[in-house]
């Protein structure tokens, strides 16, 4: 044994632990052998004992007799009042590998209807609204009546949280002004001419779409998202310019939830 | 005929039902080792008291959860007043500075005088000096020295309360103990200064 195997074991040997006995028997030739290291186990070996005397030495330390009495008066104080025993929670795996499989399950299904969305993309894409007044109609087909100026200001900035689009600087016109000035019908006309000239997507559902509020009609929205909200709905987008807006309509259910939205270009 | 002592689990039921005689046996069995573990780790005897209450506050509480199967009782017990103890001095606090706290020469140029370190020192100052030697162990070498040479617990029951493997409390102590000769060996370089200026201390 060496001096450098020595300092592995001179703890053990100085503790007095259990080690195997050749190994106990070279270090202690080696010790014998060696000045430096029997000096360093003579250290060690009066670091042990007077470890020892201090534990023994504290051995009969214990908490003052206050410590139990509060202790003890906290348990008595805790037997009085009732306790509301929680029943154990039986946690199966069967219930963890149950909705990890829906998980998956569902994440499948997912890819399956965005890669169904992007294979129709490219025919839709093209789609040109036929006229101004088709893009007002909703999905339900009977429409309700839009909220008047007065219910809802223009440009207002409107929290969504019941979809997953971008939430912020959702600015939205109002549709279906009331009877307007001259000023505004004039307006009017000039966006139906744009409007005829806008190239659309699809609309991609947002969140959970409920098909109830869709047939009770609804109203579209005009909006202005970032271009990374159009990546969001696995777009093609060209990300040199993330930063601009891009236009959209949202489709807002009678429940006031946006159930879809489409790009418009 | 002999009556046998109850098990700390045995006590530990009766604790749950309610039996006032259980929760008080058990607090005498136990509270001694946390009060010692508590006062060997902060060298405070309020603070030890103050945990010692608190861990038996927490076993009196429904949602107390001890595992039997993972280890003794005391070893859970003391694993509660260690958090504690932690959370009272927060990590590499709490540190005795041996020179500060000694009069006439530090306890090191006493305690190795000539050739015969701890010889010429009375019995009861080597363990002062032993005392605070650990106490100014930085916490992770601190406990592991508590726990394995001052409560006398194995590598596997300190490994269970320190949350690591047995492999690292060997290590630790090996080191501790290098640190403890370290710390009590005598600094023959330095000659005595009738002004000793506090030395700044490096724990990095």
């Amino acid at each position: 044994m060496n001096c450098e195997r020595f300092q592995d074991v001179i703890s053990e040997l100085a503790r007095e632990s259990m080690m195997e006995a050749a190994e106990r028997t070279t270090a202690l030739e080696h010790a014998a052998q060696c000045r430096s290291c029997a000096a360093n186990l003579e250290q060690e070996q009066r670091l042990s004992e007077g470890l020892r005397a201090l534990a023994q030495e504290m051995s009969s330390l214990s908490a003052s007799a206050d410590v139990e009495a509060r202790v003890l008066q906290a348990f008595r104080e805790r037997k009085t009042t009732p306790v509301v025993v929680p029943l154990p929670v039986r946690r199966s795996r069967t219930r963890y590998w149950a909705a990890a499989i829906a998980a998956a399950l569902l994440i499948v299904f997912g890819l399956f209807v965005l890669k169904a969305q992007l294979g129709r993309q490219p025919d839709k894409t093209a789609e040109t609204l036929p006229s101004p007044k088709s893009v007002d109609t909703p999905v339900g087909g009977s429409v309700q009546q839009p909220e008047t100026p007065k219910d809802r200001p223009r440009n207002e900035v409107v929290n969504n949280s019941g979809g997953s689009a971008p939430r912020r600087h959702r600015r939205i016109e109002n549709r279906k002004p009331t009877i307007p000035d001259a000023n505004q019908a004039v307006a009017a006309t000039t966006n139906k001419q744009q409007r005829a000239e806008e190239v659309v997507t699809d609309f991609f559902p947002i969140g959970y779409v409920n098909a109830t509020s869709l047939q009770e009609g609804g109203q579209l929205l005009r909006v202005e998202l970032p271009r990374a909200a159009v990546a969001r709905f696995g777009l093609p987008v060209n990300m040199d310019r993330p930063g601009d807006r891009v236009k959209a309509d949202v489709l807002v259910g009678t429940d006031g939830l946006a159930q879809a939205i489409r790009f418009v270009q | 005929m002999t009556v046998l002592k109850p098990t700390d689990n045995e006590l530990l039921s009766g604790i749950l039902a309610g039996d006032e005689e259980a929760f008080a046996a058990l607090y005498r069995r136990r509270q001694g080792g946390i009060y010692r573990f508590a006062l060997q780790m902060s060298g405070s005897t309020a603070l030890s008291e103050d945990v010692t209450q608190e861990v038996f506050m927490i076993l009196m509480r429904d949602d107390f959860n001890y595992d039997a199967s993972r280890g003794p009782l005391q070893a859970f017990l003391i694993g509660i007043a260690r958090n504690l103890i932690r959370q009272r001095l927060g990590r590499e606090q709490f540190y005795v500075s041996m020179d500060d706290e000694q009069e006439g020469g530090s306890v090191s140029d006493r305690l190795y005088a000539d050739d015969c370190p701890l010889e010429e020192l009375s019995r009861g100052e080597t363990i002062e000096s032993i005392r605070k030697a650990v106490l100014s162990l930085p916490a992770r070498y601190r406990e592991v020295v508590v726990l394995c040479e001052l409560q006398e617990l194995s590598y596997a029951d300190a490994a269970g309360i320190l949350q690591c493997a047995i492999g690292t409390v060997r290590s630790r102590l090996h080191r501790a103990r290098g640190m403890l000769i370290e710390k009590l060996r005598p600094q023959t370089t330095i000659e005595p200064a009738p002004d000793r200026v506090k030395q700044a201390r490096c724990f990095a």
